[in-house]
């Protein structure tokens, strides 16, 4: 199944046997398996514009994503990549130490195998497989050791074309001692379909710091299957933060973080909104294989309409000396919508300490009351307590990120409640 | 039971005798019932008015226990309050002060506070409301001697006539079982709660005084003896 089109070139010699991997994953699996029909979905003509930055790009697509958290004024931006459709159209950096490339530059300039699906499994399911053999383009970040970039890094991935398949691979490396933070914006044209499958990998080295922000915006038939993996190693840190601010077909990631070394750290929180008739099946997982190693979930979910939410969540402590908490809270705002959270704490050595706590339900009737005994109406107070609700603080991020997720919030906010 | 324009009055009564209660019911919360009477505000009747609508009327309350609001800063709070129709002649700034809540407006609404604080908060609020009737619940319990001048300021501000409306004077219901409160205000009458029922009233220094020196049981008493 799945002779989508003609497989991409190989890219180096020793990524044959993955690419092996990945075409005998394909081979066993059904349309149904995979859960969605990949045959209606292609790749675009490659372009080959560079342009100089985002402001040479036309005036809609800037406006598209400037929702998603791009910014034209590249001061403030320690670097950007921009994929349209398939094609990396711009790729700057211009700080020190920082390097920001396509994947297909990278095959030149750098050995990628101790990072090529290394953090995620080529053959995981059928989608990373046709992210090996079928994909192009997506970004790689390289922090170089001891470099603290202070400015974001800027990626955005950008769906023009109508039914495209948007397969990026993205590889993110801190360097030991380096710290990078990386503001990422999916979104699509108006009115169009697609399906996106997004490859991330991230490697943290030791006592690095990697912060990374997604935003997603997309419409109500677009397919959305990113595939993320983080590895952390001793001492390094990983924040990360989703929002989704639109309609969307499906949804479906389950980012791993796995905590390699001594003191590594993670932090990984989620606002899933659903809107419209979305399927989304989101949620995180970490695993615990170094001793003092910390981590928490936090997911919150907002039911709307007739939306369906899955919030999962799951803790895995390898062993000892490790603590882990996970937080899962919905709200549901429409009797059609639905919300299922699934926390999981997984303990596999005794001196160890998962919590969770989880919530499902409706909003709390006494802060209603309160709200309206202060002169709020219903509809006004729901607005205040859903906003109240999905603000996040999100600890040890830059001030300047935390003002632009703040604003995330309050449009997303604004959407789900009006 | 009525509170007359301008008129501050006290509700007192033992423990779990229906004096919250009232004060919800005459807000409008949805779990309470109001099976047979009435209740009017400038002779209107609230029955089958939502609890925003009394709110809009010009029916505030400050809370004995409120709900914690997490998300919501309580300065944020205050300013919707204002932009939706406030006393806007009123210095938000100049109350945060009066009432020592400047480090408490960065913080969730009721979130991690002590007892002091949230009555501090609850008056603020109501402040920026500027209600015709104010219902304060229990401002004298569990606050320190310092804490319950700022509570008589604040009941005192929320007592001045409105700049925009002269000839409106706010009233005030304040529910305690101390009475000392009282002392300090200038009440004209007091009620006495006994199982759910107004078991006395008269001249407010009257019955403070009765309840200091005899406790609510002689009320329990004197309701048998009447009946």
């Amino acid at each position: 199944m799945c002779a989508l089109h003609e497989e991409d070139a190989l890219r180096a010699d020793w990524t044959e046997a993955l690419r092996n991997r990945a075409r005998d994953k394909l081979s066993h699996l059904s349309t149904q398996e995979m859960g969605l029909d990949l045959s209606r979905y292609g790749p675009t003509k490659q372009l080959d514009e560079r342009l100089k930055g985002v402001a040479s790009l036309p005036a809609g697509v800037i406006q598209a994503s400037e929702a998603v958290g791009v910014v034209s004024d590249e001061k403030a931006r320690s670097g950007t990549y921009f994929q349209m459709d398939t094609s990396a159209i711009i790729k700057n950096a211009s700080v020190e130490g920082l390097e920001v490339m396509s994947l297909e530059d990278a095959f030149e300039r750098i050995d990628l195998r101790p990072y090529y699906w290394n953090a995620v499994k080529v053959d995981k399911d059928g989608f990373t497989s046709v992210v090996e053999l079928y994909g192009k383009g997506g970004y790689v970040v390289v922090a170089k050791k001891g470099r603290n970039i202070e400015l974001p890094v800027q990626t955005c991935l950008f769906m023009r074309t109508n039914d495209l398949l948007q397969t990026p691979h993205n590889i993110i490396i801190a360097e030991e001692g380096s710290s990078v933070n990386i503001i990422t914006g999916c979104t699509v044209m108006p009115e169009k379909a697609g399906l996106h499958i997004g490859v991330s990998e991230f490697y943290v080295g030791k006592r690095a710091k990697v912060t990374f922000t997604m935003v997603h915006s997309w419409t109500h038939d677009v397919h959305v299957r990113p595939r993320t993996g983080v590895m952390v190693d001793e001492g390094g840190t990983f924040i990360s933060h989703y929002v989704n601010l639109n309609p969307l077909s499906s949804l479906q990631m389950y980012p791993v973080v796995r905590l390699n070394g001594r003191d590594a750290k993670t932090s990984i929180s989620s606002l899933i909104v659903g809107f419209g008739r979305s399927e989304m099946d989101v949620g995180s997982e970490i695993e615990f294989n170094a001793p003092s190693t910390r981590g928490e979930i936090m997911s919150k979910s907002v039911s709307t309409q007739e939306s369906t939410i899955y919030a999962r969540g799951r803790l895995i402590a390898n062993t000892d000396k490790v603590k882990g908490h996970l937080e899962c809270r919905g709200i549901i705002l429409n009797p059609k919508s639905k919300i299922h959270a699934v926390p999981e704490l997984k303990g596999n050595a005794m001196d160890i300490e998962l919590t969770h706590e989880a919530s499902v339900g409706k909003l709390s009737q006494d802060q209603i009351y309160y709200l309206m005994s202060k002169g709020f109406s219903n509809d006004e107070a729901t607005s205040l307590l859903v906003r109240g609700f999905m603000q996040t603080k999100i600890e040890g991020i830059p001030r300047s990120l935390e003002a632009m997720i703040s604003s995330v919030t309050d449009m997303v906010a604004k959407k789900a409640v009006g | 039971m009525s509170v007359g324009s301008g008129e501050t009055v006290i509700l007192m009564g033992p423990n779990g005798s229906g004096k919250s209660s009232l004060i919800h019911t005459i807000m409008g919360n949805p779990d309470y019932e109001m099976t047979r009477g009435d209740i009017l505000f400038d002779g209107r009747s609230l029955n089958s008015m939502t609890t925003d609508q009394r709110a809009r009327l010009g029916i505030g309350v400050s809370f004995q226990s409120p709900p914690k609001v997490s998300g919501i800063q309580l300065g944020k709070l205050l300013s919707e309050i204002h932009e939706k129709g406030g006393d806007k002649a009123v210095k938000a700034d100049s109350y945060t002060e009066l009432l020592r809540c400047s480090d408490l407006v960065g913080r969730d609404v009721n979130v991690g506070f002590s007892g002091g604080e949230t009555k501090r908060g609850e008056l603020l609020l109501l402040l920026a409301q500027r209600p015709l009737l104010s219902m304060i619940d229990e401002p004298d319990s569990g606050v320190d001697v310092e804490s319950i001048q700022l509570v008589i300021r604040a009941i005192e501000e929320l007592l001045k006539p409105r700049d925009s409306e002269p000839y409106d004077r706010p009233s005030a219901l304040i529910v305690t079982h101390q009475g000392t409160i009282g002392k300090d205000l200038n009440v004209s009458r007091a009620y006495i709660m006994i199982d759910g029922r107004i078991a006395c009233f008269g001249e407010a220094k009257a019955i403070v005084d009765l309840v200091m020196t005899r406790g609510f049981e002689e009320c329990v008493r004197c309701m048998r003896r009447t009946r």
